[in-house]
């Protein structure tokens, strides 16, 4: 705890540690004119302290809010044998702690906390001269008595100075040390204590100087004697604290040579007002003092404690360490501007605090001025408003926050809406089911359809009041929307869906079932939409009739044809002369030519209305590429024609529909055989592409005019040269391969071609093959 | 000819047609029974004994009246005695559908009319009915 050296030769420097501890009041006593002891005892003795040192009381009783608070510094003046009981001494004044004090019954708890200071005598014997200005004698009788006690030859010289003989209190006591110590000499004032005086006593000036007293008897001398005795500023001592305070603790480092004087404390004409005043800004604001340079040369306890800075951090630093960043540059710089051109600049300032929260302080800067009206120092109070900002901050936030609510409600009404106007103007019926299957909502037009009212809809499963068969019976069709609640996916219904109303109606339906999920992705129930097909299914039906009835049309009376011819020509009929048989060929061949383009006028018709239905299956392509080739082997015999073929083993099977891929072989391989002059070559090829198959079919024949290349996909489209050389084309092949390709495949369809060297043809199928698609005929 | 004492069951509508196709399979050496609706096929069928049996039918798909050669396939299957009476679908028309429903009550081929000759059809159906 501590480490007293007080009885050693002579007190040494060091400080010994503070400590807390509570005390209780053992007596007040009146020790000279408006001067009281108080003497504490201590909880747990032995209290060890440097002669010099003072102790902080803290009456718990006394409020906190009461000007100058309910903590005070006070020297210690002496202590009891055994170290348990402590004296102070000091000036009753009209100040809540004091008069609590005073008023305070024996046995009152107060909180102790000390020793605290570094106002000692030094180690060694050097002489010094004390300079004591009324209850300043404090620190000094204790430091005397215990120079004394340890028989220390060291001088002591004391000035002591009061305003009159009544108000000195140890007086006798002092006297006495001086009469019978010859090393000890007590120079008494009563009045003023000018510097001439000072300077006529018989001290010894190359000492170290202690003042002690009121803060501004201690600052005036300290300058005065530096100023004008040219004392040394370092050998002139002052206590850490001035004044009676504890929440503003002063601290003056390094004297300047330009004093504060100009700031002095004696302009108000009483040091105890002034203290009270200091006391009283001093609690409440944050002040420091700078610089002309605006170095902080004094920071008060407040300041020291909101900015969470060490005193030593703060003094000789500017206040710029202070920054929190959130003015700009041009604050700071206007700020300047004002001040250093000596007027007092008033704002708010956000600073930061070591730990590095933010503080808001309502500043007001003055410039101290000097004679010439220049800026020599600045003065700052500033007092906390924080709770202000933070309200405004709060206010702020929930304007935010209310406006922020308000556009969502907004959001959510204008959502509402729109969905209202989409179920109400949609012309297919929507529904919705919660997770139990059970009616949330329903459209007009689901009700229309349903044949139920929203009224009796609503709450009830679904399937009470939507009833999906499928076509023609009574059997239920909804796994889709099983499917949905189970996979969380959306679903089509199946194509031969149907309605079946209360009324016994039935209504073809067509569309889809989709999740609604909340923000975890688990589906909280499910909306259908579906419509009445009725029309598009008698449409489509009506399409389909009107190919299969075009096909039976044309065809019946072109078999007619063809079977006549045939029966003529194979002699059935009769003997028929050389030439009837030449003539009754071409009618044989012109037949076969309209049966042909029939038939691709057919698909071509099938292709556009789309009725037509693939159905992938795993095929293998090379396979079908030698049947097509096959099938025209006579007249590549005829023609005696080479062909060659490249099919890639790496081509994997391709999911297609095994006639739409045949006809794209049979096309291009006749094609080009029946393009290619006598004893040309063709190439069919089958490799991988990337993500695509492709397809080449290759040939050294005719090739394609330039200017009509445009137009070979053009349906009934067919080049000059290929009329010539061939009659039975019909012109739809390219357009059938090309609509096969890209939109049954989903593929690419080239082709590069130069007059009288030959033609290539390539289709790049991607890889993942045809999708199936419902349809009433297979293109043939 | 190898084709005497068979009997073809020729149901077409359209008369050109049914005539070219009569005088065929009469050269081929078959009996021809004619009919151009599904009632007057019945009645042929019903009319065929033990004795002049219906060997094979030669069946269009649209034919006169409401009934089409879908119904007369229901009807024979329904009568035991014409379970194995090989019929031979001759159209030139019908969705892939139909001919699937042709095909599960058993036809034996289905030809394109215009897609084939005279004589590859009746030697089709020669082909069968001797085997």
């Amino acid at each position: 705890m501590t480490d007293n050296n007080k009885n050693k030769a002579d007190t040494s420097f060091t400080i010994s540690q503070p400590i807390i501890q509570t005390c209780k009041l053992n007596q007040i006593t009146d020790v000279a004119d408006g001067t009281v002891e108080a003497k504490f005892t201590v909880e747990q003795p032995p209290f060890l302290f440097t002669p010099g040192q003072y102790v902080r009381i803290t009456n718990p009783n006394t409020p906190q809010d009461s000007v100058g608070g309910n903590t005070r510094d006070f020297s210690i003046a002496d202590i009891s044998k055994d170290n348990s009981i402590l004296s102070i001494v000091f000036r009753n004044s009209e100040s809540q702690f004091k008069q609590d004090l005073v008023n305070s019954k024996p046995g009152s708890k107060f909180t102790l906390q000390g020793p605290l200071g570094s106002f000692v005598l030094p180690t060694d014997l050097i002489p010094v001269v004390f300079i004591a200005g009324g209850i300043g004698i404090t620190p000094f009788i204790a430091m005397i008595r215990s120079a004394i006690l340890s028989k220390s030859e060291r001088r002591i010289d004391i000035v002591y100075t009061n305003a009159s003989e009544e108000r000195a209190v140890y007086l006798n006591e002092l006297r006495e040390y001086a009469n019978q110590n010859k090393n000890i000499n007590l120079i008494e004032n009563i009045g003023e204590l000018s510097i001439d005086r000072i300077r006529e006593f018989p001290i010894e000036k190359n000492a170290l100087w202690y003042i002690c007293g009121p803060s501004g008897f201690v600052l005036d001398l300290r300058s005065k004697l530096t100023g004008k005795m040219d004392i040394d500023p370092k050998n002139i001592r002052t206590e850490e604290y001035i004044g009676y305070s504890t929440k503003t603790n002063y601290k003056i480092l390094e004297p300047t040579t330009d004093t504060i004087t100009e700031l002095s404390l004696n302009d108000l004409s009483d040091a105890s007002i002034t203290e009270s005043f200091l006391g009283a800004v001093g609690l409440n604001s944050l002040v420091s003092i700078t610089d002309q340079q605006g170095t902080i040369i004094y920071i008060n306890q407040k300041f020291i404690d909101i900015s969470k800075y060490d005193v030593s951090e703060l003094i000789g630093q500017n206040h710029r360490v202070l920054k929190s960043g959130h003015h700009p540059p041009s604050f700071y710089e206007k700020l300047w501007r004002t001040i250093s051109s000596g007027e007092t600049w008033r704002g708010e300032i956000k600073n930061r605090a070591k730990d590095g929260s933010f503080y808001w302080v309502d500043s007001v800067i003055v410039p101290v001025l000097d004679k010439n009206k220049k800026p020599k120092k600045y003065l700052a109070v500033r007092t906390l408003i924080n709770d202000k900002k933070d309200l405004e901050d709060t206010r702020e936030a929930t304007l935010n926050l209310l406006e922020d609510i308000d556009k969502e409600k907004e959001q959510a009404r204008l959502e509402q809406e729109r969905v209202s106007t989409i179920l109400f103007g949609i012309g297919d019926g929507v529904f919705v089911m919660d997770q139990n299957k059970k009616l949330t909502l329903i459209n007009k037009v689901a009700e229309d359809l349903s044949g139920f009212s929203a009224d009796d809809a609503m709450g009830k499963l679904y399937n009470e009041v939507f009833n999906f068969v499928i076509e023609g019976t009574n059997n239920p069709n909804i796994d889709f929307i099983d499917r949905v609640f189970s996979t969380g996916k959306t679903y089509e219904m199946a194509k031969n869906t149907e309605m079946l109303r209360p009324d016994g109606k039935s209504i073809p339906v067509s569309d889809s079932a989709a999740p609604l999920k909340d923000s975890d992705g688990n589906v909280i129930g499910v909306v259908v939409v579906f419509r009445d097909v009725t029309h598009e299914r008698s449409v489509d039906k009506a399409k389909t009739e009107f190919v299969s009835l075009a096909s039976h049309q044309l065809r019946t009376p072109l078999t007619s044809i063809k079977w006549y011819t045939e029966m003529l020509l194979s002699g059935d009929a009769g003997k028929t002369t050389k030439e009837q048989m030449e003539y009754l060929k071409e009618i044989e061949t012109g037949s076969g030519r309209m049966i042909d383009l029939v038939g691709s006028l057919l698909n071509v018709s099938r292709i556009e209305l789309g009725t037509f239905m693939v159905q992938p299956e795993m095929i293998n392509l090379s396979e079908l590429s030698d049947q097509a080739i096959k099938e025209n082997q006579i007249l590549v015999a005829e023609k005696d024609i080479h062909i060659d073929k490249k099919y890639d083993p790496s081509v994997p099977a391709y999911n297609g529909d095994k006639k739409l891929v045949y006809i794209l072989f049979q096309n291009l391989i006749s094609n080009a055989i029946k393009y290619t002059p006598n004893g040309g070559s063709i190439l069919v090829s089958i490799v991988p592409n990337e993500s695509f198959i492709r397809i080449c079919v290759a040939d050294s024949g005719m090739g394609i005019p330039k200017h009509q290349q445009e137009k070979i996909f053009q349906k009934l489209f067919r080049a000059d040269n290929a009329k010539q050389s061939d009659t039975t084309g019909t012109g739809l092949g390219l357009y059938i391969v090309k609509a096969i390709v890209e939109q049954t495949a989903k593929g690419k369809l080239s082709f590069a071609s130069e007059e009288g060297q030959g033609t290539e043809f390539c289709i790049d199928l991607p890889a993942t093959g045809m999708e199936a698609k419902d349809g009433s005929k297979p293109l043939e | 000819m190898q084709n005497t004492n068979k009997t073809i069951l020729l149901v077409e509508d359209d008369m050109a047609l049914q005539r070219v196709a009569k005088d065929k399979l009469v050269i081929s050496g078959f009996n021809v029974l004619t009919a151009t609706n599904v009632p007057d096929a019945m009645t042929a069928m019903q009319n065929s004994s033990i004795e002049s049996p219906i060997n094979a039918i030669w069946l269009d798909h649209y034919l006169t009246g409401e009934q089409s050669g879908l119904d007369l396939m229901s009807f024979l299957r329904t009568s035991p005695s014409n379970q194995n009476l090989p019929v031979f679908l001759i159209t030139n028309t019908a969705s892939s559908d139909k001919i699937h429903e042709y095909t599960n009550l058993g036809i034996k081929k289905y030809f394109i009319k215009s897609d084939y000759g005279l004589q590859e059809i009746i030697s089709e159906i020669t082909t069968v009915i001797s085997s």
